[in-house]
């Protein structure tokens, strides 16, 4: 039975904790109204990024403060406002909800929730806008934040606190990797927020089910704003998902936050800025757009051990045209971020998927946290696949090869089929060590050109199988001995000998699926 | 803003009393204010609104009822 006094004690409480209305409060007039945008007489002690209340419980943003106006963008009611309606100030900036109970749940960029799940009830906020740490609250990058990606996690490897940006032309497959690195993290002890910015709502429903599926929604929290939300919500997305990574990196907490993606960031923001009639500056961005990205990137760190030692890893995705990364947009936050990954779409479209263009690609900062054996055995990937690349080329012209030139091509061929690699893929630590000593040694000569994707892919399955105590033994965090190196090239070899003895019948011979398309 | 000479708006449930009156004159008097000019709003339920230039005193019954929904 329903305790009804128990319910009036318990509305009684809450309602001694209700603050009362601050009764002193300024006010103006809207005197313009269009395009979600409101210029309010009045308003005398109003502050920059005030959150505004209209008449009618609408909300808005003070952006413009000048001498006989304030230009405010609407969060809400951009059809119901009305000229000479109310406008107060609040005396508070925007606040983001924060909290554990956002993990696995869909929200708006001020902590609503979208997910038709319970309500949100939390009482905890933090504000959108926040200073990025100091110079002593930082720590240098030591931890690896495993994307499982092999061609990533060998040569562009990416540490916890560092900002590593995404790069590359539509369809090439940007978000499959943020979203890879997101599945990757279940059981690391990492909180993922994806934050999507101005996206459409069926690529946004696909990436949540994709999550959901996974299991990783448990441990992610998803920022929306699709591209029909008002342009101001789109703008202050990537903030309050900052804003609920900083509530858990200042509790000492390891975070990856993806934002997807920042050219549409910059796109919602130069909308509001031309409206709101700020002069414009290269291809229409006001002036201040690359502080926009700076102080979103400036936020993510990896706190010193006196802090907590929590971090924030910032993934940013920027999508180019026509593969111009010297487009505005693009050379900004690639001069913001510690290093880039760069997608090509002709690599995509000729099956080299992940797309990682490696020779354009860079990690700044996450060499020093890469994993002992991972770093030993990758030190001549790039320079390895630079040079078939260069000699690859060089070729193309040639018809008949010496033997030594040949074995040096088909070897650089091998090794970027090793690199491909399906989506929801992923490669444990071990995996990797694995997969690297293999197709880096003499024994990839006896794999046919044709079959090696198939071999790469049916290794680890078959060192799990069959070789569990071998895989037990290796420890990613120190140098592989050339004992336990001889030891998986023998496996490999048995691997070798198995299945591509008997061709037909063996795990090697089923022609390559598809990978799913990334929309 | 100039505060002389602007003239306070007063919102009221009913028809203020003249102890009211005497003490809306003497706040809005404190304030800058020498003209007072009042409308009666039942929808405010209770309580007073006064706004004097661009500021504005909220001391409705209405405003604390929507507050205490939006809390709760």
């Amino acid at each position: 039975m329903i305790d009804v006094n128990a319910i009036g004690r318990e509305l009684l409480k809450k309602m001694d904790s209700v603050q009362d209305v601050r009764n002193e409060r300024s006010c103006g007039r809207i005197v313009y109204a269009g395009d979600g945008i409101v210029h309010i007489t009045g308003l005398r002690d109003v502050k920059y990024n005030e959150l505004l209340e209209i008449q009618g419980g609408y909300h808005a943003l003070a952006l413009n403060l000048e001498k006989f106006s304030v230009g405010a963008v609407l969060l809400s009611g951009e059809d119901k406002v009305r000229y000479g309606d109310l406008a107060y100030s609040t005396g508070r900036t925007i606040q983001m909800r924060v909290g554990e109970e956002l993990l696995g749940r869909v929200v708006d960029p001020l902590g609503e929730a979208l997910d038709g799940l319970a309500a949100l009830t939390g009482s905890e906020y933090r504000p959108v806008e926040f200073p990025a740490p100091s110079i002593m609250d930082r720590a240098k990058v030591n931890k690896p934040l495993q994307t499982g990606i092999l061609a990533i996690d060998s040569m562009i490897p990416i540490g916890r606190g560092q900002r590593e940006l995404i790069i590359g032309d539509r369809q090439t497959g940007k978000t499959a990797i943020a979203v890879d690195t997101i599945l990757n993290q279940r059981g690391q002890d990492v909180i993922c927020i994806y934050v999507a910015i101005g996206q459409k709502a069926s690529s946004l429903a696909k990436t949540v089910n994709i999550l959901r599926n996974e299991g990783a929604l448990e441990y992610t929290c998803v920022v929306s704003s699709t591209a029909d939300d008002p342009v101001p919500l789109q703008y202050l997305a990537p903030y309050s998902g900052c804003a609920l990574a900083e509530y858990f990196m200042y509790q000492g907490r390891d975070v990856l936050i993806v934002y997807d993606d920042l050219s549409k960031h910059a796109v919602a923001y130069r909308t509001m800025s031309l409206l709101l009639k700020r002069p414009a500056g290269r291809e229409a961005y006001p002036g201040d757009v690359f502080y926009l990205h700076s102080r979103l990137l400036e936020r993510a760190a990896k706190l010193s051990e006196e802090k907590g030692g929590g971090s924030i890893t910032a993934v940013p995705i920027v999508e180019t045209l026509a593969g111009d990364i010297s487009a505005y947009i693009p050379t900004n936050v690639i001069s913001i971020t510690d290093g880039q990954i760069y997608l090509e779409s002709e690599l995509f479209n000729s099956g080299v998927r992940p797309a990682v263009n490696v020779g354009l690609s860079v990690s700044r900062v996450g060499g020093s946290a890469q994993r002992a054996a991972i770093r030993q055995i990758s030190g001549q990937l790039r320079v390895n696949l630079a040079q078939y690349r260069e000699l690859a080329i060089f070729m193309q012209f040639g018809s008949d090869l010496d033997a030594e030139t040949a074995k040096t091509l088909s070897r650089g061929a091998k090794m970027t089929d090793a690199l491909k690699q399906r989506q929801y893929r992923n490669y444990s630590v071990k995996d990797m060590v694995v997969l690297l000593a293999v197709s880096q040694s003499e024994l990839v000569d006896k794999v046919p050109e044709k079959r090696m994707t198939a071999f790469v892919e049916g290794l680890p399955d078959y060192m799990r199988v069959n070789h569990a105590q071998l895989l037990e033994e290796i420890d990613p965090d120190s140098k592989l001995t050339d004992d336990m190196r001889d030891k998986i090239l023998t496996a490999a070899s048995e691997y070798i000998d198995c299945s591509v003895g008997t061709a037909e019948s063996s795990v090697l011979a089923p022609g390559r699926a598809e990978q799913p398309e990334e929309n | 803003m100039e505060k002389h000479g602007v003239t306070a708006r007063v919102i009221l449930a009913r028809k203020p009393d003249l102890e009211l009156v005497d003490k809306i004159s003497a706040f809005v008097g404190s304030r800058g204010c020498s003209d007072v000019r009042y409308t009666i709003d039942p929808k405010i339920i209770g309580g007073i609104i006064i706004y004097i230039g661009d500021r504005i005193f909220d001391g409705s019954v209405r405003s604390r009822l929507e507050n205490i929904k939006q809390s709760l």
